[in-house]
């Protein structure tokens, strides 16, 4: 039975050798590329990136009845477009946005852009709310995208849902 | 008991082996598996369709300020080097407008094939690409031969392509 083991075991041993032997025979047909091509680029560490939603936080409350608070945490090193925060409410009966504050970023000129506005830093965005007296839950959907500093690299636009229920 | 002993350490070392080809197998996955390219335009471009030359797939996004930044770079180089066998893709990732991509394309003048990726099968492909500007090189064989995660080093590039593309060579 040991035995058996074993060989089963030598045998998938081998058999990923089989595996892995026809990933190197298919590296780069002219060697010299590859080796040129180390280092090509501005090496970046994937892997220290941080997951979206660690790299850009969301918590929502209430101010006051008719006021939402946002707090938009981008984390050390990221920031966010101020023009791709967004908020809109579903499955909200008697109650709807009357308008969004949201406060100055940093600005900086970009080619394309022109003037952007970004949050490298936590901010809060108030959302004033229109309430009829019996309206309870809705839901807010917020987007937001951001990107990071020093990597230059940028996220997808991040839609969160959340369930509120009106003070 | 000894025998138990060797047959883990076997196991084990299976188990890392077919961890370590599939790592490996994931960067130096044939660009000839990959998906087929569709342009804004509908032509498709299939990777077999670039063998013999070198390309650059470029990931990007029209809402990644990054990636329009290097934009005029990216063209630049590209009508330098097209000539000479280098060919440029740039993806635009699957949650960007369609419509946008296509203004954005127009207005300027983006002179190679720009790709859809609606449904994020080209993201996939690629090794799961989630930020951009994203980056990669397929040698002329149709293996990828490098990956880079945010902006191009220009200066680096076009050494590489000094040093791998034939001087003149006829588009």
């Amino acid at each position: 039975m040991v035995k058996k083991r074993l060989i089963s075991s030598l045998v998938l041993a081998a058999w990923c050798g089989g595996v892995l032997q026809p990933a190197v025979a298919q590296q780069s047909s002219a060697p010299g590329l590859q080796s040129r091509v180390a280092g090509l680029f501005s090496s970046k560490k994937e892997d220290e990136l941080l997951e979206p939603d660690d790299a850009f936080k969301l918590k929502v409350s209430f101010k006051n009845a008719t006021t939402l608070v946002a707090d938009l945490i981008p984390a050390n090193g990221y920031y966010l477009y101020k023009d791709k925060v967004r908020f809109a409410l579903k499955d909200a009966s008697g109650v709807a946005i009357g308008a969004v504050n949201l406060p100055p970023g940093d600005v900086k000129t970009d080619q394309f852009f022109g003037k952007m506005e970004t949050y490298p830093r936590p901010v809060k965005a108030e959302i004033a709310l229109n309430r009829a007296p019996k309206a309870k839950d809705f839901t807010l959907v917020a987007t937001y995208q951001g990107c990071h500093i020093k990597q230059g690299v940028c996220y997808p636009p991040i839609e969160k849902s959340i369930k509120m229920t009106l003070p | 008991m000894r025998i138990n002993k060797a047959v883990r350490v076997v196991a084990a070392l299976a188990v890392l082996a077919a961890v370590a080809a599939g790592t490996y197998a994931v960067f130096q996955k044939s660009a000839d598996s990959a998906a087929a390219f569709t342009t804004i335009d509908g032509r498709r471009i299939a990777p077999s369709d670039l063998r013999g030359k070198i390309v650059l797939v470029n990931f990007w996004a029209t809402t990644c300020g990054i990636c329009l930044a290097e934009m005029p770079e990216l063209i630049a180089t590209y009508r330098q080097y097209q000539p000479r066998g280098l060919e440029v893709i740039a993806v635009a990732m699957p949650y960007d407008d369609p419509q946008q991509v296509r203004q954005y394309a127009a207005k300027q003048s983006l002179p190679f094939p720009v790709v859809l990726d609606q449904g994020g099968a080209l993201a996939r492909d690629y090794g799961q690409v989630r930020v951009t500007p994203v980056t990669f090189m397929i040698d002329p064989s149709g293996q990828r031969i490098s990956k880079t995660v945010g902006i191009i080093n220009f200066a680096k590039l076009r050494a590489f392509l000094d040093a791998s593309l034939p001087v003149g060579r006829a588009s």
